[in-house]
Protein backbone atom coordinates (compact mmCIF):
# COMPACT_ATOMS: atom_id res chain seq x y z
CA UNK A 1 0.00 0.00 0.00
CA UNK A 2 1.45 3.56 -1.14
CA UNK A 3 1.02 6.07 1.49
CA UNK A 4 0.13 9.23 0.40
CA UNK A 5 2.06 12.30 1.81
CA UNK A 6 0.68 14.87 3.73
CA UNK A 7 1.05 18.98 3.63
CA UNK A 8 0.57 20.59 6.85
CA UNK A 9 -2.37 23.91 6.15
CA UNK A 10 -2.16 25.24 9.34
CA UNK A 11 -3.22 25.06 12.76
CA UNK A 12 -6.90 26.25 15.42
CA UNK A 13 -6.36 26.34 18.89
CA UNK A 14 -7.79 27.69 21.60
CA UNK A 15 -7.85 27.53 25.67
CA UNK A 16 -9.33 23.98 25.39
CA UNK A 17 -8.00 22.38 22.49
CA UNK A 18 -5.32 22.30 19.79
CA UNK A 19 -5.71 20.59 16.03
CA UNK A 20 -3.22 20.46 13.11
CA UNK A 21 -4.84 20.44 9.81
CA UNK A 22 -3.31 18.75 6.97
CA UNK A 23 -4.33 17.47 3.22
CA UNK A 24 -3.82 14.20 2.35
CA UNK A 25 -5.16 12.91 -0.79
CA UNK A 26 -8.66 13.44 -1.50
CA UNK A 27 -9.53 14.64 2.46
CA UNK A 28 -8.32 17.41 4.73
CA UNK A 29 -6.86 15.44 8.04
CA UNK A 30 -7.37 17.33 11.37
CA UNK A 31 -5.15 15.89 14.38
CA UNK A 32 -6.53 17.32 17.45
CA UNK A 33 -4.12 16.75 20.37
CA UNK A 34 -5.44 15.47 23.37
CA UNK A 35 -2.06 15.24 25.54
CA UNK A 36 0.55 12.74 24.28
CA UNK A 37 -2.54 11.62 21.82
CA UNK A 38 -3.83 12.30 18.87
CA UNK A 39 -6.68 12.27 17.68
CA UNK A 40 -7.25 12.23 14.11
CA UNK A 41 -10.67 12.57 11.44
CA UNK A 42 -10.62 13.41 8.16
CA UNK A 43 -12.82 15.86 5.73
CA UNK A 44 -13.27 14.46 2.18
CA UNK A 45 -13.51 16.94 -0.47
CA UNK A 46 -16.30 14.83 -1.85
CA UNK A 47 -18.42 15.39 1.25
CA UNK A 48 -17.89 18.81 1.88
CA UNK A 49 -21.13 21.26 1.72
CA UNK A 50 -19.81 24.55 2.75
CA UNK A 51 -16.22 26.56 3.02
CA UNK A 52 -16.45 29.82 4.94
CA UNK A 53 -13.51 32.64 5.62
CA UNK A 54 -13.64 35.86 7.97
CA UNK A 55 -11.62 37.16 9.98
CA UNK A 56 -11.22 37.30 13.87
CA UNK A 57 -9.26 39.28 16.38
CA UNK A 58 -6.51 37.29 17.87
CA UNK A 59 -7.28 38.16 21.50
CA UNK A 60 -4.94 35.82 22.96
CA UNK A 61 -1.88 37.19 21.22
CA UNK A 62 -2.91 40.57 21.79
CA UNK A 63 -2.57 39.49 25.25
CA UNK A 64 1.00 37.69 25.14
CA UNK A 65 2.51 40.82 23.02
CA UNK A 66 1.10 42.94 25.31
CA UNK A 67 1.59 41.10 28.56
CA UNK A 68 5.30 40.47 27.89
CA UNK A 69 6.35 43.91 26.74
CA UNK A 70 4.45 45.33 29.37
CA UNK A 71 6.51 43.27 32.07
CA UNK A 72 9.61 43.73 29.94
CA UNK A 73 9.06 47.84 30.30
CA UNK A 74 8.29 47.86 34.01
CA UNK A 75 11.62 46.05 34.48
CA UNK A 76 13.13 49.00 32.62
CA UNK A 77 11.60 51.26 34.54
CA UNK A 78 12.13 49.39 38.04
CA UNK A 79 16.36 49.16 36.63
CA UNK A 80 16.69 52.92 35.82
CA UNK A 81 18.43 54.75 32.88
CA UNK A 82 21.60 52.13 33.31
CA UNK A 83 20.68 48.91 32.23
CA UNK A 84 16.99 49.77 31.71
CA UNK A 85 17.24 50.44 28.19
CA UNK A 86 18.16 46.55 27.68
CA UNK A 87 15.03 45.84 28.91
CA UNK A 88 12.91 48.47 26.64
CA UNK A 89 15.26 47.03 23.56
CA UNK A 90 13.66 43.45 24.94
CA UNK A 91 9.94 44.54 25.15
CA UNK A 92 10.25 46.26 21.50
CA UNK A 93 9.38 42.99 19.49
CA UNK A 94 6.23 42.13 21.46
CA UNK A 95 4.95 45.45 21.71
CA UNK A 96 5.38 45.19 17.37
CA UNK A 97 3.48 42.08 17.63
CA UNK A 98 0.86 43.16 20.12
CA UNK A 99 0.74 46.00 17.33
CA UNK A 100 0.48 43.98 14.45
CA UNK A 101 -1.95 41.62 15.94
CA UNK A 102 -4.19 44.63 16.66
CA UNK A 103 -4.22 45.96 13.21
CA UNK A 104 -4.07 42.60 11.52
CA UNK A 105 -6.91 40.48 12.20
CA UNK A 106 -6.90 36.57 11.62
CA UNK A 107 -7.76 34.79 8.83
CA UNK A 108 -9.97 31.95 9.59
CA UNK A 109 -10.96 29.06 7.05
CA UNK A 110 -13.98 26.88 8.03
CA UNK A 111 -14.75 24.11 6.30
CA UNK A 112 -18.17 21.62 6.73
CA UNK A 113 -18.24 18.35 5.52
CA UNK A 114 -21.24 16.13 6.00
CA UNK A 115 -20.15 14.52 9.35
CA UNK A 116 -17.82 16.91 10.71
CA UNK A 117 -15.80 19.81 9.76
CA UNK A 118 -11.92 21.43 9.85
CA UNK A 119 -10.98 24.63 10.87
CA UNK A 120 -7.80 26.84 9.95
CA UNK A 121 -6.58 30.37 11.33
CA UNK A 122 -3.94 31.82 9.58
CA UNK A 123 -2.32 34.54 11.99
CA UNK A 124 -0.47 37.71 10.27
CA UNK A 125 -0.97 36.41 6.71
CA UNK A 126 -4.36 36.93 4.99
CA UNK A 127 -2.51 36.51 1.31
CA UNK A 128 -2.19 32.73 2.50
CA UNK A 129 -5.72 32.35 4.01
CA UNK A 130 -6.91 33.24 0.63
CA UNK A 131 -4.71 31.49 -1.60
CA UNK A 132 -5.41 27.76 1.07
CA UNK A 133 -8.97 29.16 0.95
CA UNK A 134 -9.25 29.35 -3.18
CA UNK A 135 -7.22 25.90 -3.45
CA UNK A 136 -9.51 24.16 -1.22
CA UNK A 137 -12.88 25.24 -3.21
CA UNK A 138 -10.99 24.14 -6.41
CA UNK A 139 -9.68 20.81 -4.99
CA UNK A 140 -13.37 20.37 -3.56
CA UNK A 141 -15.00 21.61 -6.81
CA UNK A 142 -12.83 19.00 -9.06
CA UNK A 143 -13.50 16.15 -6.30
CA UNK A 144 -17.46 16.29 -6.49
CA UNK A 145 -17.39 16.77 -10.41
CA UNK A 146 -15.80 13.61 -11.20
CA UNK B 1 -26.42 4.19 22.13
CA UNK B 2 -26.85 7.31 23.81
CA UNK B 3 -27.52 10.28 21.06
CA UNK B 4 -26.53 13.06 23.33
CA UNK B 5 -22.82 11.43 23.21
CA UNK B 6 -22.39 11.51 19.07
CA UNK B 7 -24.63 14.65 18.47
CA UNK B 8 -21.11 17.45 18.65
CA UNK B 9 -21.94 18.19 14.68
CA UNK B 10 -24.76 19.25 13.03
CA UNK B 11 -23.87 20.63 10.03
CA UNK B 12 -23.23 23.90 8.06
CA UNK B 13 -23.37 26.54 10.71
CA UNK B 14 -22.30 30.37 10.79
CA UNK B 15 -18.58 30.62 11.23
CA UNK B 16 -18.79 33.49 13.77
CA UNK B 17 -21.30 32.26 16.17
CA UNK B 18 -21.96 28.75 15.06
CA UNK B 19 -25.44 28.92 14.65
CA UNK B 20 -27.12 26.06 12.06
CA UNK B 21 -27.68 28.10 8.92
CA UNK B 22 -29.37 25.89 6.36
CA UNK B 23 -27.10 26.02 2.68
CA UNK B 24 -30.37 27.16 0.56
CA UNK B 25 -29.79 30.62 2.43
CA UNK B 26 -26.25 30.89 2.01
CA UNK B 27 -25.24 33.65 -0.59
CA UNK B 28 -22.12 32.11 -2.72
CA UNK B 29 -19.69 34.72 -1.95
CA UNK B 30 -19.63 37.76 0.89
CA UNK B 31 -22.63 36.58 2.92
CA UNK B 32 -24.04 37.84 6.51
CA UNK B 33 -25.06 35.93 9.21
CA UNK B 34 -28.81 36.64 10.59
CA UNK B 35 -28.03 36.01 14.30
CA UNK B 36 -24.70 37.26 15.24
CA UNK B 37 -24.69 40.05 11.93
CA UNK B 38 -20.82 38.85 11.53
CA UNK B 39 -19.64 38.91 7.30
CA UNK B 40 -18.05 36.06 5.96
CA UNK B 41 -17.16 34.50 2.91
CA UNK B 42 -18.49 31.87 1.82
CA UNK B 43 -18.72 28.80 -1.17
CA UNK B 44 -21.72 26.23 -1.23
CA UNK B 45 -21.08 22.77 -2.94
CA UNK B 46 -23.66 20.21 -3.51
CA UNK B 47 -22.26 16.54 -2.59
CA UNK B 48 -22.98 13.99 -4.73
CA UNK B 49 -24.81 11.29 -2.95
CA UNK B 50 -23.50 8.26 -2.38
CA UNK B 51 -24.30 5.39 -4.47
CA UNK B 52 -23.35 1.88 -3.19
CA UNK B 53 -23.14 -1.16 -5.67
CA UNK B 54 -24.96 -4.24 -3.70
CA UNK B 55 -24.46 -7.08 -5.82
CA UNK B 56 -27.04 -9.92 -5.41
CA UNK B 57 -25.87 -13.64 -4.46
CA UNK B 58 -27.54 -15.16 -7.58
CA UNK B 59 -25.39 -12.56 -9.92
CA UNK B 60 -22.07 -14.23 -8.57
CA UNK B 61 -23.06 -17.76 -8.53
CA UNK B 62 -23.19 -20.13 -5.48
CA UNK B 63 -19.38 -20.86 -6.01
CA UNK B 64 -18.15 -18.23 -6.13
CA UNK B 65 -19.50 -15.72 -3.22
CA UNK B 66 -21.06 -15.74 0.55
CA UNK B 67 -24.21 -14.37 1.46
CA UNK B 68 -24.33 -11.52 3.66
CA UNK B 69 -25.17 -11.96 7.19
CA UNK B 70 -27.60 -9.37 7.46
CA UNK B 71 -28.67 -9.69 3.82
CA UNK B 72 -28.76 -13.31 2.86
CA UNK B 73 -29.33 -12.13 -0.70
CA UNK B 74 -26.50 -9.96 -1.36
CA UNK B 75 -23.16 -11.27 -1.48
CA UNK B 76 -20.13 -10.56 1.16
CA UNK B 77 -17.80 -8.15 -0.35
CA UNK B 78 -15.53 -8.71 3.32
CA UNK B 79 -16.11 -9.44 6.75
CA UNK B 80 -16.21 -7.65 10.01
CA UNK B 81 -12.33 -7.02 11.77
CA UNK B 82 -14.06 -7.35 14.99
CA UNK B 83 -16.10 -10.40 14.55
CA UNK B 84 -15.18 -12.23 11.57
CA UNK B 85 -18.83 -11.89 10.24
CA UNK B 86 -19.78 -11.75 6.25
CA UNK B 87 -20.71 -8.61 4.99
CA UNK B 88 -22.01 -6.62 1.82
CA UNK B 89 -21.14 -3.78 0.52
CA UNK B 90 -24.20 -2.44 2.38
CA UNK B 91 -23.17 -3.17 5.68
CA UNK B 92 -19.44 -2.16 5.15
CA UNK B 93 -18.47 0.94 7.30
CA UNK B 94 -15.13 1.57 6.34
CA UNK B 95 -13.06 3.20 9.78
CA UNK B 96 -9.62 4.36 9.09
CA UNK B 97 -9.04 1.24 6.96
CA UNK B 98 -10.88 -0.99 9.31
CA UNK B 99 -14.16 -2.93 8.05
CA UNK B 100 -16.81 -3.59 10.70
CA UNK B 101 -20.35 -4.48 10.45
CA UNK B 102 -22.95 -1.86 11.84
CA UNK B 103 -23.44 -4.47 14.88
CA UNK B 104 -19.41 -3.94 16.02
CA UNK B 105 -19.86 -0.38 15.28
CA UNK B 106 -22.84 0.02 17.62
CA UNK B 107 -20.88 -2.54 20.30
CA UNK B 108 -17.75 -0.49 19.90
CA UNK B 109 -19.57 3.00 20.41
CA UNK B 110 -21.46 1.90 23.21
CA UNK B 111 -18.49 0.76 25.01
CA UNK B 112 -16.75 3.61 24.66
CA UNK B 113 -14.47 2.40 22.45
CA UNK B 114 -12.09 4.65 19.79
CA UNK B 115 -13.84 5.16 16.78
CA UNK B 116 -11.80 7.73 15.45
CA UNK B 117 -8.05 6.99 14.99
CA UNK B 118 -5.69 7.80 18.04
CA UNK B 119 -1.91 7.71 17.65
CA UNK B 120 0.46 8.83 19.94
CA UNK B 121 2.03 12.54 19.98
CA UNK B 122 6.15 11.55 20.05
CA UNK B 123 6.96 15.51 19.72
CA UNK B 124 4.66 16.28 22.27
CA UNK B 125 5.64 13.35 24.63
CA UNK B 126 9.28 14.10 24.03
CA UNK B 127 8.87 18.16 24.90
CA UNK B 128 7.53 17.49 27.56
CA UNK B 129 10.04 14.39 29.30
CA UNK B 130 12.92 16.75 28.63
CA UNK B 131 11.30 19.75 29.98
CA UNK B 132 10.96 17.89 32.98
CA UNK B 133 14.43 16.58 32.51
CA UNK B 134 15.66 20.29 32.76
CA UNK B 135 13.54 21.35 36.03
CA UNK B 136 14.51 17.93 37.33
CA UNK B 137 18.07 18.09 36.43
CA UNK B 138 19.61 18.93 40.15
CA UNK B 139 18.38 15.74 41.29
CA UNK B 140 20.28 14.17 38.93
CA UNK B 141 17.14 12.62 37.02
CA UNK B 142 17.98 14.53 34.04
CA UNK B 143 20.52 11.25 32.66
CA UNK B 144 17.07 8.94 31.94
CA UNK B 145 14.88 11.44 31.00
CA UNK B 146 17.61 12.58 28.29
CA UNK B 147 17.69 8.87 26.99
CA UNK B 148 14.01 8.79 27.57
CA UNK B 149 13.57 11.68 25.42
CA UNK B 150 16.12 10.77 22.82
CA UNK B 151 13.80 7.12 22.16
CA UNK B 152 10.57 9.57 21.80
CA UNK B 153 12.69 11.88 19.26
CA UNK B 154 13.86 8.67 17.20
CA UNK B 155 9.98 7.61 17.41
CA UNK B 156 8.74 10.53 15.96
CA UNK B 157 11.19 10.86 13.20
CA UNK B 158 10.79 6.77 12.29
CA UNK B 159 6.63 7.66 13.03
CA UNK B 160 5.30 7.01 8.97
CA UNK B 161 2.46 9.26 10.37
CA UNK B 162 5.37 12.35 11.23
CA UNK B 163 5.27 15.44 9.52
CA UNK B 164 7.96 18.75 8.32
CA UNK B 165 6.03 20.82 10.90
CA UNK B 166 7.15 18.17 13.63
CA UNK B 167 10.40 18.22 12.67
CA UNK B 168 11.58 21.58 14.83
CA UNK B 169 10.15 20.01 18.09
CA UNK B 170 11.93 16.87 17.60
CA UNK B 171 15.22 18.66 16.90
CA UNK B 172 14.13 20.87 20.09
CA UNK B 173 13.46 17.86 22.35
CA UNK B 174 16.87 16.46 21.30
CA UNK B 175 18.73 19.51 22.19
CA UNK B 176 16.95 19.64 25.29
CA UNK B 177 17.98 15.99 26.37
CA UNK B 178 21.82 16.36 25.59
CA UNK B 179 21.54 19.64 27.93
CA UNK B 180 19.49 17.43 30.57
CA UNK B 181 21.92 14.68 29.93
CA UNK B 182 24.98 17.37 30.64
CA UNK B 183 23.66 18.74 33.40
CA UNK B 184 22.84 15.46 34.90
CA UNK B 185 26.18 14.06 34.05
CA UNK B 186 27.69 17.45 35.75
CA UNK B 187 25.59 16.94 39.03
CA UNK B 188 26.75 13.76 39.16
CA UNK B 189 30.47 14.07 38.70
CA UNK B 190 29.67 17.04 41.44
CA UNK B 191 28.52 14.97 44.12
CA UNK B 192 29.94 11.64 43.73
CA UNK B 193 33.50 11.77 42.02
CA UNK B 194 34.80 14.92 44.24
Amino acid sequence: MTRVKRRYLGRFGDLASRTSIYERGNAIEVDEQDAFHIRRRRVFYEDVQLVTMHDSVGLAGIFFGFGIATIFLLLAFAMGRDAGWIMAVAAAPFLAYGIARLTMRDAIITVFGRRSKARIRFTLSPKKARRIYDELCEKVRAAQSE
Amino acid sequence: MSPQRFVTYTGPACPRCGVPIALDRITPGEDICTVCRGFFTAAVFRPPSHVTRVVQLGAEGPENASACANHPRNAAVTSCERCGLFICSLCELDLFGGKYCPACFDRMTQEGGEIQKSIRNWRGLALGISLAGLLLSSLMIGIPLGFLTIYYVIRGFRDPERSRDQYAGLIIAFFLAIGDIAIGIAMFSEFFLK
